[in-house]
């Protein structure tokens, strides 16, 4: 639904799995992430450091748009990105290609909104029950808290393995996005942070994502997980 | 606006204690012949209330932004709402004109700023400029305007020797000029009904006088001040009213069901008040359905049901849990 929504300006090769370095500039159909977790986990300000990576430093048409309960602290917190080559109309995400999820409970709320073919990113240890066998995870609190030192941290690492998993993104413009957001007594506790879950990403967890080729056959943009019938699929 | 209006050259930022006090700044500013503005969400705006009234009465020019929210008091403090359009409108007491816009998204809002402030001097009216949870917190790219760019009105002021001077004379357009208070122009302000010189009167043809006015100012001018955009409007078979952040949903309603056959259309309401019928009820006449999505239980729709004398289908989508109407929710209704 949402592809076939947004211009279907493409047929730039897509991912194919080989990196990062030359994703950038690539013609991109609408393609929605939500980042969530809970109040305190930084789930707003990652967003907004991704928005800002891609829209000022790749030139995306972006929107970040929020919610999250009345609490400061432990409520439900979620951030929705949608990333396009073209102005984006509807600014929320309906069919997640990327769902990145930093509380059991996210994952559980959240992966049904997730397209057949969409990516579920963990935090593993605070996700003890995936509501999927297929997923990506790392324990991002731990690396936060034992490698950088800043349990504070945990989601920009959390964005290190965003920015490696995307096959649009670019890890040095998520570098220049850090350092313009932050400031100077936090700035390299963060990009300690970010390289970390860039090379662990890099490491653990396969390929970048490839992103599905809107022309294809085989992609059914708009069918939500939770609806589709298992015997259909293949 | 704490951080960047300090730097503007006579650029002043002010906080009070509450939203009465924060009216009466900004109409005391407005009158001494600055542009003044204040912005609240949720109960704030009905703080407000009885303020609109007193610079409605008094013809100051001012911009009140209002972010609407979910539910009636504390609400939903953090979700987004449309249930405050017919408070703007009819929040205040009494019978006054006043003019209520809308912004759909980042690059809408700094328009719609620029225009509700021209609006404010242009016709010496509070300007309403209704915004939501969603619109106020999305993050987006806008390239910002160059000066110039915009066509920027500020209020007459008058040219007449002070002695000649009347605050509240009929005029060509029927909006006095307004010196800044201390300029030496005497300028009496009262929330009472009053005669041209601004003093309190209660003779008939005075207040009848004043209040024709008003209204006049305002009414004369619909073409000027009713602003919407047409999408696909044209050969439109079905038609989509929608403003502020559900007109986006709307628009990927409206192009979806054009891949999938059908002739939709969508007006964006830009201006809610004064009603924009001009632009309406052609649709209305045009179409065989009108639908009207809103984040409350049929606010707008009352006024597009008001227009529509029979001449279609008036289908309204309401949704009133703090969360968007989709885009598929709208194609369910079209397609």
């Amino acid at each position: 639904m949402s592809g076939a929504g947004e211009s279907k300006g493409n047929g730039a090769p897509n991912g194919n799995g080989n990196g990062n370095g030359n994703g950038a500039g690539q013609v991109l159909a609408r393609y929605e992430i939500r980042l969530s977790g809970l109040g305190g986990q930084g789930i707003l300000t990652m967003g907004k450091l991704l928005g800002q990576a891609l829209a000022l430093e790749h030139g995306y048409y972006v929107t970040h748009t929020q919610s999250y309960g009345p609490e400061a602290r432990g409520g439900a917190s979620r951030s929705d990105l949608v990333v396009s080559s073209a102005p984006i109309s509807y600014p929320k995400t309906e069919y997640l290609d990327l769902l990145v999820a930093l509380s059991q409970e996210a994952a559980a709320s959240y992966y049904s909104y997730l397209k057949p073919r969409g990516t579920l990113l963990v935090d593993s240890e605070l996700v003890r029950q995936s509501p999927t066998n297929v997923f990506l995870g790392l324990p991002f609190t731990r690396l936060a808290r034992e490698k950088v030192g800043v349990v504070q941290a945990t989601n920009v690492v959390a964005l290190g393995a965003v920015a490696y998993l995307l096959p649009f993104a670019r890890i040095e413009a998520m570098r220049k996005s850090l350092k313009a957001a932050l400031p100077e007594k936090i700035r390299d506790a963060n990009l300690k942070a970010l390289n970390l879950g860039y090379q662990e990403a890099k490491k653990r967890l396969g390929q970048p994502i490839t992103l599905p080729d809107p022309a294809g056959e085989g992609e059914s943009n708009g069918t939500r997980m939770d609806l589709t019938d298992i015997m259909a699929e293949d | 606006m704490a951080k960047r209006l300090p730097h503007v050259p006579d650029g002043v930022f002010l906080q009070m204690e509450d939203e009465i006090a924060s009216m009466g700044a900004i109409i005391g500013a407005s009158l001494a012949g600055r542009k003044a503005m204040s912005a609240t969400s949720g109960p704030g705006f009905s703080l407000m209330q009885e303020q609109i009234g007193y610079a409605a009465m008094t013809e100051t020019p001012l911009v009140l932004v209002n972010v609407m929210r979910g539910g009636a008091s504390t609400g939903l403090p953090t979700s987004p709402g449309q249930g405050d359009v017919q408070q703007a409108r009819w929040g205040t007491h009494g019978d006054h004109p006043i003019i209520v816009l809308s912004a759909a998204d980042v690059p809408e809002c700094v328009e719609m700023a620029a225009t509700a402030f021209n609006f404010a001097e242009k016709y010496r009216t509070p300007v309403i400029l209704l915004l939501d949870e969603i619109t106020a917190h999305t993050r987006e790219k806008i390239s910002l305007p160059e000066p110039g760019d915009f066509e920027i009105v500020s209020r007459l002021t008058p040219t007449m020797p002070p002695e000649w001077y009347k605050p509240f004379e009929e005029t060509m357009r029927g909006v006095p000029p307004m010196p800044p208070i201390g300029s030496g122009y005497r300028f009496h302000v009262t929330g009472l009904a009053h005669d041209a010189q601004g003093f309190p009167t209660s003779r008939p043809e005075e207040v009848r006088a004043l209040t024709e006015r008003q209204f006049r100012k305002i009414d004369r001018f619909f073409e000027d001040i009713q602003l919407v955009e047409h999408v696909e409007t044209a050969d439109a078979e079905v038609v989509v009213i929608a403003y502020g952040c559900v007109a986006r949903s709307a628009r990927l309603a409206v192009r979806q069901a054009r891949e999938a056959g059908v002739r939709a259309g969508l007006l964006v309401l830009k201006t809610l008040y004064p009603f924009p019928r001009r632009h309406v009820e052609p649709l209305l006449r045009s179409c065989r359905l009108a639908v009207v999505p809103e984040l409350n239980m049929g606010q707008l729709s009352r006024e597009v049901k008001r227009v529509n004398e029979g001449y279609t289908t008036v289908r309204t989508i309401n949704r009133i849990d703090g969360l968007i109407i989709t885009p598929s929710q709208i194609l369910k209704e079209i397609a």
